[in-house]
C-alpha cells in the first residue's frame, strides 16, 4: 500500500509518496492552470520511481491528501466566482468601508503603509450593486428586533440571480448570536434556486465583528463554485485512474478535510500551503524528541516562519489575503520577501537586502538569465556556500565570476570594500531581517527563541539556517529529511490529520458559573464526536481540546487559554492563576491589572481525528554506510569572519551523515553547510541535525 | 529637624556617548537600524493588546519612540504622528527637572501629561523610560497615549466648560511614576484618584508601563550582542543620515512661500464667531520654516501649547515629504524653524484652556501643515505625486455617557468618525473612508462592539452620498450614522467639532471641498413603531421618521430621549481639480456607487446620465461647454484687466502647480494658466488677481448643509477663481465676507 502527499503551490506541484516498507519517492511536477494534469503528471513521475504505472500506484494508495493554492491564487487576482451578498438594512457598505484605514493597511508591510499617497483599499469583495438590503435585525443579545422579511429576500435574490451570481454570501449582523434568519434565507435560495452556492456568516465564522464576519463569507462564497468544480474534476480522474480512497483536502487549520467539510468552507484552504511545512515538522520534531520547534521555509522570494510549541502548531484567529481580512482558526504563518532572489542595493551608506526580488525571471545574476542586480543567491555563491557545477544537483551551471563582478560593482565598490565582505553583509543582513521575524514571532508573545530548535526547508532554507541561528542563539538546526527538504510541505501534508475547530462566542464575568461553561464545551464536544464519527474517527483516533479566550474585563484582546478538562471538577480553579501568569508571559510581570476582573469571550473546541502515520524511512539500514569527503574548496564564514578550506559531501541515497565543521553537505536540491564550531549528523529517518558545540 | 530640602544630585545623570574610537560598519548599521525599528513597533503591538480602550487597540490614538541617551526621537511608529515627535521635548524636560531633584535611576520611569511642558493636552499621556548602561543613559524609550478619562470638570477630558486651565484635568509635569521597577502607589493612587474610569486608566498606565520594559529587555538583548556603542552610533548615524536625506529633498523643490488658513468656528459656549489660524511656510534652499504668528490671540477651548504646535506641523513633513526617510523626528526637525507668537490659539500660555487641545487646534494645525507642504510639493514636478488634498479636516466628537445597560455607568468617545475620507491625490481619486492620513494605522471599531459595549442600536453606518470634495480626482467619502439609545431610558451626549458652519476640507488646484459636518437630532420620531411594524428606518427626516429636527450645539451637550435619533456624518475631504475635467465614465460609477447624486454629477460635474446611469456624452459635453461660458460670462477680474494669452515661444521657467505655470518670454516672467497660456499676474504676485473671481455662499454648492442652520454672527463664503481664457476653475478658497483676496503662493524661479 502507498501513502501520497502533493502540495500544488504557484509553479510547482510537490509530490511525496510512501510506500509501506518505507520506500518514499518525490517529485516536481508544473502546476498547470486547471490544477489537475499537474497533479496527474506528479502521479506518473511518482508512479515512475517505484517502477510501477499510476494506475497500479493509485489502486494501491490508502492515503491521499493535497494542499492547494488555488482558493489563494483565487483571491488574490480577484477571480472568484459571480458573487451576491445578502446583508442586514443598513449595513450595505461594510465589505467597502472595510473597517475604514483597516481597509488601507491589512497585510500590508510597514514600509507601504508608511508611504501616504500609494496607500489604497483593495478592490472590494463585491460592487455595491451586488450587495442587496433585507429588512431584518438582531440585537446583541440575539433577541429579533427586526422579524426577517421573505419578500426582500425573495426579490432582491431573484435580481442577484438574474444578474449572473454564482453564489450568495448571507451576512447579517448578530448572526453568530441567532442564526434563524440567516438559516431562513437558506432555506428559502435553496427552494428557489437550488443551483446557488450559498454561505451564511454563521456558520462560515460565528465571531462577533461584523468586517471580518462578512469578509470570511463573502470569500467563502466566491472560493465555493470554483473548487467545487476543481475538486470534482481532481476526484473523477483519480477515480478513472483506480483511486479508492477519498481524496483529503489540507486546510490551513493544519488538519485535513474531507470532501463534504472543505466544499463547505473553502475558505479554510486559503493559506493552507506554507502550513503543511509547519504541520510536517510538529510530527517529525515529536519523533525527534523536540517539543518545540520553530519552522522556517525559505524560498526564492518568501521566507515563512511558523511555530510548534508543546507539540502543537500556534494558531491564530484572523488573517490577510489578498488584503482581506478574514476569521479563521489556522496555524500562524508569518513571512518576509527575503528569498534567494532578494536583491541588495546602496542607499547612501546603507547596504539593503529586498524586499525588491528578481524572482525565477530574469533570477540572480549568477543563473545568467538577464539578471543584472546581485542578489542573495549571488552572495550566497561567492562566499562558497554554493557549488557553481551542482547547483540543482548540476542542472543549472552558476557563473560566479558574474556574481562576483556585481556584487563587486554594485556593493562592494561604493562602500569601500571587497566583494567577499559585501557578500558577507548582503548574507548577514538577510539573516539578521530573518532572525528579526523569528524573534518576532517567539519572544513578542513571550518565548524564549532559546528553548526551539529550528527546522530549516525549502531551496534556500538550509544555507542560511546556521547563520540567523546563531544570532538567536539556537544550539540545534533540523535540515528534516535531507534531500526531502525541498518537497517537504508536500510530506507535511501527508502528515496531516482530520482537524475541526467549533466556537461559541460566550461572554461571561467572573464569577464563572463552570458548570455552564462546561456544558457549552460539551455541546461542541458533541458535534465534533458526531461529525468525527460520521468520518470514520473513534475511540482512541479521536483528540478533544477545549480552549478559552480570557481577557481583562474592558479590554479588546484576548489571551487563549487551553483548559484542561472539566472547568467545574478544577480546571476552572486554575483558570484565572493560568491566565495571569499567561499575560505576564506575553507582557512582563505586573502588566496584569487584576481587580479589572477576568471575562470569558469564546469557547473552542480543537477536535482531531488521527490519520495513519507516514511510515518512518531508514537512512544507513541498507548497508550504505556514511558518507566520505567529496571535494574541498574555500568558503568565507561570516560568523567567523575568515574563509577556511572547506569539506564538502554529497552523500548518495541511504548514506549517512557524520561531520565536524567546516563541512558543507551538497544535497541535490539544497545545500547545507555546517559551520565551524558544529557537528551534523543523521537521525534515522534522514533528517540531519547540526549541533553547535558551544552554547552562543 | 531640619527643613526638608529639594534632594539636589550633585550633577545630573550621565549620558552615554561612544568612545572617540568606536566604528560602526555599514552592515551592523543596517541589522541594528531594522531591529531598533523593531523594538520599537513592539512597544506599539503591547500597548495594543494590554489596553483596555478601543481608543489604543483600535483606534490607536498613541504613538511609541525610541530616542538617543539626550533624548532625541531616532523612532516614530506610524500610528498618531504628533504623540510621537512630541517625545523628545518631554525627556528633555524629565532630563532637566527630574535628573535635578529626586535623580533618574535605571529602572525608573516618568509619567507626563503637562501640556505647558510639551504634551499636547491632558488626556494624552506619556510614560518615559531611560534605558541605562553601567550607569548612563544609553536610549530612552517611551510612548503617548490618550486616556478615556482623567478628570476634569467635563465627561472624557474636552473640558469645554472650563473657563481656564485651573478647571482642567490634573496636569502632571514629569514625575517619578516606576521607581527602579516599582510602580510608586502612592502616585498611582493620587493619578487615580483623579479619574471617573479609574480600572481603565490603570491598565492603560500598565500597558505604557509593559512597552517599555518590553523594549528594554530587547535593547538588553542588543547590547549584549552588539555593545553600547553599536547602538550609540546607530541612533547617530540614523540622525545625520535622515537630517542629511531631507536636506537633500528640500533641494530639490524651488523655493517659495506657502500660507494656509483655517477658521475655527466657535470656541465656546454662547460664542458666534469664526477664528483664524494662518501659517506661512517659507522654504530657502535646504531649510523650512513655518510661521504661525498672525493667528488670533488665545481665546476659550480652540488653543495649543507649544509643544502640540511642533509636533503637529511635523506630521506631512515625516509622512508626505519623508515618507521614505527614517522616521528619525529629531532629525527633520533639525531643519526646520517654527515661529510664532505667545499667547495666541496655536502657541498658547496659561492660564489659557488647553484641554480640547487635540481636536480643533491640533487638526488645525495639522491642516496648515498638510495644505502648505502640498502646494510646495505641487511646485515640483518631481514630487506632485505625493500631493494630497486636504483630508478628514477635523473630527466630529460623539462623548456618550450614562447608565448602562447593566446598570453600570460608562462613558466612551465613539471612534466612527475615524474612518474619514482622504483627501484627493495629483493622479488619483482619494481613498473612501480611508482614515486620517496622520493616523494611518488607525482603524474603525466593528459596530457590533459598541452595541454590545453601550446601550446604542444603529439604524445604519455607511458612506455618505456627496461627501468627498468634487474635483477631477475626487476626495475620499466620509461615513454617516444614525443612532438609537437601546434597553435605555436615554443618553447623555458631548460633542466638539469645528468646520459644521463651512468645510474645512479644502480642495487643491480647482477642487471643491468635502462636506461639512453634520450633527442632527430628530426629536420624538416613531422609531418604536416602525421597528414593531417591520421598518428599520434608513432616513432620519420627520417625512421618514415623524418628530422634528433639531440641530444640537456643536460645542455642547444634550440628551437623547428614547424616541430621539442622533445622525451624523462625519468630515470628508477635499477634491484636486477642476471637476468639470472629470472623467465622466468615473461620475458615472460614483453615481452608481452611491457615492455621488445625479444633482451633484450634473450641477458640479457637468456630466448628464441616462435612465440606466450610463454617460449622455453629447450632452455632457453640451452641459460642460455651458457651465465654462457662464464662469467667463458671470465671473469678473478679480484685480486689473484680463491678460493675454503668452506666445508659443515662451519657456516653462516653474510652477505652481500643473495647472498654473510661470512662463519666461522677452526677460518678463509671468504667471499663465497651463492650458490655454492666458496671463494671469506678473511672476511673484498672486495668479489670482488675473483670474474671474465667482462669490457665493457656501451652500451655492447644493451638498453643502445651510450654515445657517447655525446663529452666527459671520458666515464664510466661498470663492471661485478660474481662467478668463478657457474657463477651467484653478482654484477655490473660503473668505469671510470683504476680506482681500488671498495671496496664498508665490514661488521663486531659479536662474542660472
Amino acid at each position: 500500500m502507498y501513502m501520497i502527499g502533493i502540495d500544488t503551490g504557484g509553479t510547482f506541484t510537490d509530490m511525496f509518496a510512501v510506500a509501506d516498507d518505507s520506500r518514499r519517492r518525490d517529485f516536481k511536477a508544473f502546476t498547470t492552470p486547471d490544477f489537475t494534469d499537474g497533479v496527474l503528471d506528479g502521479l506518473e513521475g511518482l508512479a515512475g520511481g517505484f517502477e510501477i504505472t499510476t494506475e497500479e500506484l493509485l489502486e494501491e494508495t490508502e492515503l491521499f491528501f493535497f494542499s492547494t493554492t488555488m482558493t489563494t491564487n483565487m483571491v488574490v487576482e480577484n477571480e472568484g466566482a459571480e458573487l451576491g451578498v445578502l446583508t442586514t438594512i443598513g449595513q450595505r457598505d461594510v465589505l467597502h468601508v472595510m473597517g475604514g484605514a483597516r481597509g488601507k493597511t491589512a497585510g500590508m508591510h510597514e514600509a507601504d503603509i508608511k508611504h501616504s499617497a500609494m496607500l489604497d483599499k483593495p478592490e472590494p469583495l463585491a460592487p455595491k450593486r451586488r450587495i442587496r438590503e433585507v429588512r431584518e435585525r438582531i440585537d446583541y443579545a440575539g433577541r429579533v428586533v427586526v422579524a426577517l422579511n421573505e419578500e426582500d429576500v425573495l426579490r432582491e435574490v431573484d435580481e442577484l440571480v438574474a444578474e449572473g451570481i454564482e453564489a450568495l454570501a448571507v451576512c447579517f449582523l448578530w448572526s453568530f448570536r441567532n442564526a434563524a434568519h440567516e438559516q431562513r434565507v437558506a432555506e428559502l435560495v435553496a427552494e428557489r434556486h437550488p443551483q446557488l452556492a450559498v454561505s451564511l456568516s454563521s456558520t462560515v465564522a460565528p465571531r462577533i465583528g461584523e468586517y471580518p464576519r462578512f469578509a470570511t463569507t463573502a470569500l467563502n462564497a466566491m472560493c465555493a463554485p470554483r473548487f467545487r468544480r476543481y475538486y470534482a474534476r481532481l476526484v473523477e480522474a483519480l477515480r478513472e485512474r483506480g483511486l479508492k480512497a477519498a481524496p483529503l483536502v489540507m486546510q490551513a487549520t493544519g488538519g485535513v478535510a474531507t470532501p463534504a467539510e472543505a466544499e463547505a468552507k473553502p475558505v479554510l484552504t486559503i493559506g493552507s500551503g506554507p502550513v503543511g511545512g509547519v504541520v510536517g515538522c510538529q510530527v517529525l520534531s515529536a519523533k525527534h524528541g523536540f517539543k518545540s520547534v520553530i519552522t522556517a521555509d525559505m524560498g526564492g522570494t518568501s521566507f515563512d516562519v511558523g511555530l510548534v510549541r508543546d507539540g502543537a502548531p500556534l494558531r491564530v484567529s484572523e488573517m490577510t489575503a489578498g488584503r482581506h481580512v478574514f476569521y479563521a482558526p489556522v496555524v500562524d504563518v508569518v513571512s518576509i520577501g527575503k528569498g534567494g532572489g532578494s536583491i541588495a542595493r546602496v542607499i547612501g551608506e546603507r547596504l539593503t537586502v529586498g524586499p525588491e526580488s528578481a524572482r525565477a525571471t530574469p533570477g540572480p545574476v549568477c543563473y545568467g538569465r538577464g539578471g543584472t542586480r546581485p542578489t542573495v543567491t549571488d552572495a550566497d555563491l561567492v562566499l562558497g556556500f554554493l557549488n557553481p557545477d551542482f547547483f540543482l544537483g548540476g542542472r543549472v551551471a552558476l557563473d560566479k565570476d558574474a556574481a562576483e563582478r556585481a556584487i563587486q560593482e554594485q556593493i562592494a565598490d561604493p562602500l569601500g570594500m571587497t566583494a567577499l565582505e559585501a557578500a558577507s553583509g548582503i548574507h548577514e543582513i538577510a539573516s539578521a531581517h530573518m532572525s528579526d521575524l523569528i524573534r518576532k514571532k517567539t519572544v513578542e508573545v513571550g518565548y524564549d527563541p532559546r528553548d526551539f530548535a529550528l527546522y530549516a526547508f525549502g531551496g534556500a532554507g538550509p544555507v542560511h539556517a546556521h547563520s540567523y541561528a546563531r544570532g538567536l542563539g539556537l544550539s540545534e538546526i533540523v535540515i528534516p529529511l535531507g534531500d526531502v527538504a525541498s518537497v517537504y510541505s508536500a510530506y507535511g501534508v501527508l502528515s496531516s490529520d482530520v482537524v475541526h475547530t467549533y466556537e461559541r462566542h460566550h461572554p461571561a464575568r467572573e464569577p464563572f458559573d463552570y458548570a455552564e461553561l462546561d456544558g457549552v464545551f460539551e455541546d461542541l464536544e458533541k458535534t465534533a464526536l458526531a461529525q468525527l464519527s460520521e468520518e470514520g474517527f473513534t475511540g482512541s483516533d479521536v483528540e478533544l481540546v477545549r480552549h478559552l479566550d480570557l481577557k481583562y474585563s474592558g479590554q479588546l484582546y484576548e489571551v487563549d487559554v487551553h483548559v484542561d478538562g472539566s472547568l467545574a471538577a478544577g480546571a476552572g480553579e486554575r483558570l484565572a492563576e493560568q491566565f495571569s501568569q499567561k499575560y505576564d508571559e506575553l507582557y512582563g510581570e505586573g502588566a496584569g491589572y487584576r481587580a479589572a476582573g477576568i471575562e470569558v469571550t469564546n469557547c473552542r473546541l480543537y477536535a482531531t481525528g488521527r490519520t495513519k502515520s507516514v511510515p518512518a524511512a531508514a537512512v544507513n539500514g541498507n548497508g550504505a554506510g556514511t558518507a566520505q569527503p567529496f571535494g574541498s574548496r574555500p568558503v568565507f564564514w561570516p560568523h567567523d569572519r575568515e574563509i577556511l578550506e572547506t569539506t564538502t559531501y554529497r552523500p548518495s541515497a541511504g548514506q549517512a551523515i557524520d561531520v565536524q565543521g567546516p563541512a558543507i553537505v551538497e544535497l541535490a536540491d539544497t545545500s547545507v553547510p555546517v559551520p565551524p564550531g558544529s557537528s551534523a549528523a543523521s537521525l534515522e529517518d534522514g533528517s540531519i541535525i547540526i549541533q553547535f558545540r558551544e552554547a552562543n | 529637624m531640619s527643613t526638608p530640602t529639594i534632594a539636589a544630585p550633585e550633577t545630573g545623570p550621565r549620558i552615554y556617548s561612544a568612545g572617540d574610537d568606536a566604528a560602526l560598519d555599514p552592515i551592523t548599521y543596517e541589522i541594528l537600524r531594522h531591529r531598533l525599528w523593531e523594538i520599537n513597533s513592539e512597544q506599539a503591538v503591547t500597548i495594543m493588546k494590554v489596553s483596555p480602550s478601543p481608543v489604543a487597540s483600535e483606534a490607536q490614538d498613541f504613538n511609541v519612540s525610541l530616542a538617543d541617551g539626550n533624548g532625541e526621537v531616532c523612532y516614530v511608529g506610524p500610528y498618531v504622528q504628533f504623540h510621537g515627535v512630541i517625545m523628545d521635548l518631554l525627556i528633555k524636560r524629565t532630563i532637566e527637572t527630574r535628573g535635578r531633584d529626586v535623580g533618574i535611576n535605571p529602572g525608573d520611569m516618568f509619567l507626563t501629561n503637562d501640556p505647558y511642558a510639551g504634551a499636547a493636552h491632558h488626556n494624552d499621556v506619556a510614560v518615559l523610560a531611560p534605558f541605562f548602561h553601567e550607569g548612563e543613559i544609553l536610549a530612552w524609550t517611551g510612548s503617548m497615549l490618550h486616556n478615556i478619562d482623567i478628570g476634569g470638570i467635563n465627561v472624557g477630558g474636552f473640558c469645554i466648560d472650563a473657563t481656564d486651565t485651573f478647571a482642567e484635568p490634573i496636569a502632571i509635569p514629569p514625575m517619578k511614576v516606576v521607581d527602579r521597577g516599582t510602580i510608586r502607589g502612592d502616585f498611582e493612587e493620587v493619578y487615580l484618584r483623579q479619574s471617573r474610569t479609574p480600572e481603565m486608566l490603570a491598565l492603560d498606565l500598565r500597558a505604557q508601563i509593559a512597552a517599555n520594559t518590553v523594549a528594554h529587555r530587547r535593547l538588553q538583548e542588543v547590547v549584549e550582542r552588539y555593545g553600547p556603542d553599536a547602538i550609540a552610533l546607530t541612533f547617530a548615524r540614523t540622525l545625520d543620515e535622515t537630517e542629511q536625506g531631507m536636506r537633500e529633498r528640500l533641494l530639490t523643490i524651488p523655493d517659495g512661500e506657502w500660507r494656509s488658513r483655517e477658521f475655527i468656528d466657535k470656541a465656546m459656549d454662547g460664542d458666534r464667531n469664526v477664528w483664524l489660524a494662518q501659517c506661512t511656510l517659507r522654504k530657502e534652499g535646504d531649510a523650512l520654516t513655518f510661521d504661525v504668528r498672525g493667528s488670533d490671540p488665545q481665546i476659550g477651548h480652540i488653543n495649543l501649547t507649544r509643544g502640540g504646535l511642533r509636533a503637529g506641523l511635523m506630521f506631512p513633513i515625516i509622512q508626505i515629504l519623508g515618507w521614505d526617510l527614517p522616521w528619525a523626528s529629531s532629525a527633520m526637525l533639525r531643519c526646520i524653524t517654527i515661529e510664532s507668537t505667545p499667547g495666541t490659539i496655536l502657541d498658547a500660555t496659561p492660564p489659557a484652556c488647553v484641554s480640547a487641545a487635540t481636536l480643533p487646534a491640533m487638526f488645525v494645525v495639522q491642516n496648515l501643515a498638510q495644505q502648505s507642504v502640498c502646494m510646495m510639493l505641487s511646485a515640483s514636478e518631481q514630487w506632485e505625486r505625493e500631493v494630497i488634498a486636504q483630508d478628514s479636516g477635523s473630527w466630529t466628537m460623539m462623548m456618550i455617557h450614562g447608565e448602562n445597560k447593566d446598570g453600570n455607568p460608562y462613558q466612551t468617545m465613539l471612534m466612527d468618525p475615524i474612518a474619514g475620507g482622504v483627501g484627493a491625490r495629483s493622479w488619483k481619486d482619494g481613498v473612501n473612508t480611508g482614515g486620517f492620513i496622520h493616523s494611518p494605522s488607525a482603524r474603525m471599531v466593528d459596530l457590533e462592539l459598541n452595541e454590545q459595549l453601550y446601550p446604542i442600536l444603529y439604524l445604519f453606518r455607511r458612506e455618505a452620498i456627496d461627501s468627498g470634495g468634487p474635483g477631477e480626482y475626487r476626495g475620499g467619502s466620509a461615513l454617516e450614522i444614525a443612532l438609537v439609545p437601546y434597553d435605555v431610558e436615554r443618553i447623555n451626549y458631548q460633542t466638539l467639532a469645528y468646520g459644521v458652519t463651512y468645510p474645512n476640507n479644502i480642495g487643491l488646484m480647482g477642487g471643491l471641498p468635502g462636506s461639512a459636518i453634520e450633527y442632527r437630532i430628530t426629536r420624538g420620531a416613531e422609531v418604536a413603531e416602525q421597528l414593531a411594524a417591520g421598518e428599520l428606518p434608513q432616513d432620519t427626516d420627520p417625512s421618514v421618521v415623524g418628530g422634528e429636527i433639531e440641530y444640537p450645539d456643536f460645542r455642547g451637550h444634550f440628551v437623547q430621549a428614547r424616541d430621539d435619533v442622533f445622525f451624523s456624518s462625519f468630515t470628508s475631504s477635499g477634491g484636486y481639480g477642476d471637476p468639470l475635467d472629470r472623467d465622466p465614465e468615473a461620475v458615472a460609477r460614483d453615481v452608481e456607487s452611491g457615492r455621488v447624486s445625479r444633482r451633484v454629477a450634473e450641477e458640479i460635474h457637468g456630466v448628464l446620465l441616462d435612465e440606466a446611469g450610463e454617460v449622455d456624452s453629447d450632452a455632457t459635453a453640451a452641459s460642460r461647454a455651458r457651465q465654462l461660458s457662464a464662469r467667463r460670462d458671470e465671473g469678473s477680474i478679480a484685480a486689473g484687466e484680463a491678460g493675454s494669452k503668452i506666445e508659443e515661444s515662451a519657456e516653462k521657467v516653474g510652477q505652481i502647480n500643473s495647472a498654473l505655470w510661470i512662463l519666461s518670454a522677452a526677460g518678463r516672467e509671468t504667471i499663465a494658466c497651463s492650458r490655454c497660456r492666458t496671463e494671469l499676474a506678473a511672476s511673484g504676485e498672486s495668479y489670482k488677481q488675473g483670474c474671474l473671481e465667482h462669490v457665493a455662499p457656501i451652500d451655492s454648492l447644493s451638498y453643502q448643509p445651510d450654515p445657517k442652520r447655525y446663529e452666527m454672527n459671520v458666515y464664510l463664503e466661498l470663492r471661485r477663481y478660474c481662467c478668463p481664457g478657457c474657463g477651467r476653475q484653478l482654484c477655490v478658497d473660503i473668505a469671510r465676507p470683504g476680506e482681500p483676496l488671498f495671496h496664498d503662493v508665490d514661488v521663486t524661479v531659479e536662474h542660472g
